[in-house]
C-alpha cells in the first residue's frame, strides 16, 4: 500500500516520467522511509475503506448560500449534489449531477440550505420549477466542448427555514445578512472573478463546500475546507494527464500538502469553489466537476487525490449565465 | 534583366521544397508545378481480437486513416540531378528516397519499433473450432462497444477495452473496465492530431503506447502494450533540397510509421546522429488476479512511460541530427535553410537551432495558446501576457 501511495503521489508532483522512474525505485524509497508521515496514517477515503463521501478534512460551513440538491429519477430519490444561490431562485451546480443511465434525467430536483441533510421526508425542501444543463453537455458522450455545470430555478427562496448556525468556521455575518428574506435582488455575478483577475490575485488556497454523505445515504453535512491550488489553468502535460481541461477548469487539492487530507468527495459535485474578499463576501471562481483522475489505489470511488473544478469566470459561461437570466448587477441586500 | 530574373527563379528552386504533400480535397490545392507522385494515408490502428473457447488473441493492425487523404507532389529542378522516388504499401507510405551525388560517409538514425502483439492465453486451440475475430477502432466509442456487445454476446464475459489516455477507457467492458473517472471520458475526436494547414513535406504519424485490457469470461486475462497511430501525433520531414538532396536520403515507413532515416552526411557528425532506440517489450505474462492486478498496472504505467520517453527520444535524435547536419553546412545559406527544416521538421517540438530549454516551444505550449485564445478570446499577445503572470507566480 505504501509503494502505491508512493508512485501515486510522484506521479502528482513530479509528472508521468518520474512516475514510471517512482514505479523502479518504489522499494528503495520504502526501504529508505523516505515517505511523509502522514502517508503512514492515511486518510484516503476509497469506496473500500470508507463509506462516507463528505469533504475529507472540512468543518461545518455556515453559508446558507451553498445548498444540498436532490436529484429525481424515475419519482424516486436518486442522489445528492451541491448547488451555489447564485440568485435568489437560481442555484448553479454541476450537470453531471443529472445523469442517469447515460441521460439527462427530466424529473426536477430539490433543494435546501440546511445545513444537515437527514433524508427526503425529514428535511426542508423546495421543489425546484426547472433546470437546465450548459448546452451541449450530454451524459453519454464525452463533453469536451460543453462545461460540466447547470442552473436550478427554484418555486421559492429558501430563506428562513432553518436558525443559522453556530458554525465550527468563522463566516463573516455580512454574508449571512445578504440572505434575509426581504432580499430578492442579489446576484453573485457581479462577484465572480474571471481568471485574469484570479491569476493576478494569486490565490494559493481556494474555499470549497458541498453536503457529502458522512454515512452512506443517512446523513449529508454542509462542509467547507480549503484547499490548496494545484492547477489554476491545467496548462501543464501534467494537468491534462490528470483529466483536466485547460482554461475550462482548474485542479485544486492535488499536491502534496492537501494528499489524502483534504479534498471534495461524491455528493459534493456541484459546489462551489470560491474566496472571500476582505469584507467576507463570497466570491465564486468554479464548481465542483469530479474527482481527478486515478490509478492505482486510487480506484473508482476514491477521494483525497485531488478534484477537477469547472471554471465560471470564462467568457463563455458569463454569457450562458446572464442569458439563462442571472442579474448582471446586484441590488444591495443588506437591509 | 531578363537573365537575372531566371537566375533567381533557378536558385529560388534549388533551395526550396523538393517533396511536399498535400491534401486531395479542401483548401491546399495542389500547385500546377507540381509533379503528382501518389496519394496516401495516415495510419491508424485497429483492434483485432481472435477469441476461441481456450482463449483470446489480441493484437493491433495497422489501416488507413481515411479523414485525410494527402497528395504527395515533387518539385523538381532544373539546376540539380534529383532522383526521387517515393513507394506506396495499402494506400500508406513506404518509402522515400532521393539521390544526389554527394554521397560521403554514412549516418543512420535507427528507430527501432516494438513488436506490438501477444497472446493473453496459451492453451492450443481446437482445431475444428473455427476461431471468432472482430477489427473494432478502440478510438470510436460507439464502435468499440458495439463490438464488445458482439464478443460479449458469442462468449459471455468477454471484453477488450483500450487505455485512451491515462485513467480512460474506450467503452464496452462495462463493470469488468479499469475506467477510473467518475463521470467524464475525453472525446478521442478531440484528442486526435489532424492537420490544420498542409505545409511542405512528408506526413507521418508514430504510434503511442496503450495499454489493453482483456477479460476472458469474466477474468482479467491480460493488461498489455500495443501501439497505437490513431490518436497519435501528427509529424512532418521536411525534405528540401539543401539538407537532402545534395545527399542520399532514405526515409522507411512501415504502416505508415516513420522506421528509419538515413542520411549521408560527414562523418563527424556520426556520434550525435546514431542514436538507436530500443524500445522495451512491455509483455506481461500470466494471468493476474485481483490483487496482482494493481500491481501489474503500475508495472504496465512504468513500462509504457518507459516507451513513450524512449520514442520522443526518438524523435529528438531526429532534430539532434538535423542539428547537427546545420553546424555542418558549408554555406550561410545551407545553413539557413537547414535550420528551418529542423523548426518545421516535427509539429510536437519546434526547437530550432538552440535546443537549449529556454527557447523551445513545445507542442503543449502551442496548444496552450491555442486554448487560451478560444475558451478566453483573447488575442494572442493577451495570451502571452497571461502566460508571463502565470510563470512568474509559478502556477500551473
Amino acid at each position: 500500500m505504501l509503494r502505491y501511495a508512493l508512485i501515486a503521489w510522484a506521479l502528482l508532483c513530479n509528472g508521468p516520467i518520474a512516475h514510471a522512474k517512482a514505479a523502479n525505485a518504489g522499494s528503495n524509497l520504502e526501504q529508505t522511509n523516505l515517505a511523509p508521515a502522514w502517508l503512514n496514517n492515511p486518510m484516503l477515503k476509497t469506496s473500500n475503506s470508507n463509506p462516507g463521501n463528505e469533504i475529507i478534512g472540512g468543518a461545518l460551513s455556515n453559508d446558507r448560500l451553498i445548498v444540498g440538491i436532490v436529484v429525481q429519477h424515475k419519482g424516486k430519490q436518486s442522489g445528492i449534489c451541491s448547488g451555489l444561490r447564485i440568485a435568489p431562485q437560481v442555484v448553479l451546480t454541476a450537470a453531471h449531477c443529472f445523469c442517469r443511465d447515460g441521460q439527462v434525467t427530466r424529473l426536477p430536483p430539490l433543494v435546501t440550505n440546511q445545513t444537515y441533510i437527514n433524508s427526503r421526508p425529514k428535511a426542508i425542501w423546495i421543489e425546484a420549477v426547472a433546470f437546465q444543463v450548459f448546452p451541449g453537455w450530454s451524459c453519454k458522450r464525452s463533453s469536451v466542448h460543453a462545461y460540466d455545470l447547470a442552473l436550478i430555478y427554484l418555486a421559492d427562496s429558501p430563506e428562513g427555514v432553518e436558525p443559522l448556525q453556530q458554525s465550527v468556521r468563522k463566516v463573516p455575518k455580512e454574508s449571512q445578512i445578504k440572505l434575509q428574506p426581504s432580499c430578492n435582488m442579489f446576484s453573485l455575478f457581479p462577484n465572480i472573478r474571471n481568471i485574469d483577475q484570479l491569476v493576478s490575485e494569486n490565490h494559493s488556497k481556494i474555499l470549497v463546500s458541498g453536503y457529502g454523505y458522512q454515512e452512506k445515504d443517512k446523513i449529508g453535512t454542509r462542509n467547507e475546507v480549503e484547499l490548496g491550488v494545484s492547477s489554476l489553468t491545467c496548462r501543464s502535460e501534467l494537468a491534462s494527464n490528470l483529466g483536466c481541461r485547460s482554461f475550462k477548469e482548474f485542479i485544486l487539492g492535488a499536491g502534496q500538502r492537501d494528499f489524502g487530507r483534504r479534498d471534495a468527495c461524491g455528493g459534493d459535485s456541484g459546489g462551489p469553489a470560491f474566496v472571500r474578499d476582505d469584507d467576507g463576501k463570497l466570491i465564486p471562481v468554479g464548481v465542483v466537476s469530479r474527482g481527478v483522475r486515478r490509478h492505482g489505489p486510487f480506484q473508482k470511488g476514491a477521494c483525497g487525490a485531488g478534484g477537477i473544478y469547472t471554471h465560471i469566470g470564462v467568457p463563455e459561461v458569463q454569457r450562458w449565465l446572464v442569458n439563462s437570466g442571472v442579474r448582471q448587477n446586484s441590488e444591495p441586500c443588506l437591509n | 534583366m531578363k537573365k537575372f530574373l531566371c537566375i533567381a527563379w533557378f536558385i529560388a528552386l534549388t533551395g526550396c521544397n523538393v517533396i511536399n504533400s498535400y491534401r486531395v480535397t479542401g483548401d491546399d490545392a495542389k500547385e500546377p508545378t507540381q509533379n503528382a507522385s501518389g496519394a496516401y494515408f495516415l495510419p491508424k490502428h485497429l483492434v483485432v481480437a481472435t477469441i476461441d473457447s481456450t482463449g483470446i488473441v489480441v493484437e493491433s493492425k495497422a489501416v488507413q486513416d481515411r479523414t485525410t487523404l494527402l497528395q504527395v507532389g515533387l518539385k523538381l529542378s532544373g539546376l540539380s540531378h534529383d532522383t526521387i522516388t517515393v513507394a506506396y504499401k495499402d494506400g500508406l507510405l513506404s518509402k522515400v528516397t532521393s539521390i544526389a551525388d554527394d554521397q560521403t560517409g554514412a549516418v543512420l538514425t535507427e528507430l527501432a519499433q516494438a513488436a506490438g502483439r501477444f497472446r493473453t492465453n496459451i492453451n492450443p486451440k481446437d482445431d475444428k473450432e473455427i476461431p471468432f475475430v472482430i477489427e473494432f477502432d478502440p478510438f470510436d466509442q460507439d464502435e468499440s462497444e458495439m463490438a464488445n456487445n458482439i464478443i460479449g454476446n458469442k462468449f459471455p464475459g468477454t471484453c477488450v477495452e483500450v487505455e485512451l489516455v491515462p485513467g480512460s477507457w474506450s467503452r464496452g467492458c462495462g463493470p469488468r473496465s479499469l475506467e477510473s473517472l467518475l463521470v467524464d471520458l475525453p472525446d478521442p475526436e478531440e484528442l486526435r492530431d489532424t492537420i490544420k494547414s498542409v505545409e511542405p513535406g512528408i506526413y507521418y504519424k508514430r504510434s503511442l503506447d496503450h495499454r489493453v485490457h482483456i477479460v476472458f469470461k469474466r477474468k482479467s486475462v491480460g493488461l498489455h502494450t500495443l501501439k497505437f497511430a490513431n490518436i497519435a501525433p501528427v509529424f512532418r520531414i521536411d525534405v528540401n533540397r539543401t539538407t537532402f538532396v545534395k545527399r542520399k536520403t532514405e526515409i522507411d515507413f512501415e504502416d505508415g510509421e516513420l522506421t528509419s532515416v538515413m542520411v549521408d552526411k560527414p562523418s563527424e557528425v556520426l556520434g550525435f546522429a546514431k542514436l538507436p532506440v530500443t524500445l522495451a517489450n512491455a509483455y506481461i505474462s500470466g494471468v493476474v488476479d485481483a490483487f496482482a492486478q494493481r500491481k501489474s498496472v503500475q508495472e504496465a504505467r512504468a513500462s509504457l512511460m518507459n516507451q513513450q520517453a524512449a520514442t520522443l527520444k526518438a524523435e529528438q535524435s531526429l532534430i539532434e541530427a538535423q542539428i547537427a547536419a546545420a553546424n555542418n553546412a558549408n554555406s550561410p545559406q545551407e545553413r539557413s535553410a537547414a535550420l528551418a527544416s529542423i523548426s518545421r521538421s516535427t509539429n510536437f517540438q519546434n526547437g530550432g537551432a538552440n535546443s537549449g530549454s529556454a527557447n523551445r516551444i513545445t507542442y503543449r505550449s502551442l496548444q496552450n495558446l491555442k486554448d487560451c485564445q478560444r475558451v478566453l478570446e483573447k488575442t494572442e499577445a493577451q495570451c502571452i501576457e497571461t502566460f508571463r503572470i502565470l510563470n512568474t507566480n509559478g502556477q500551473d
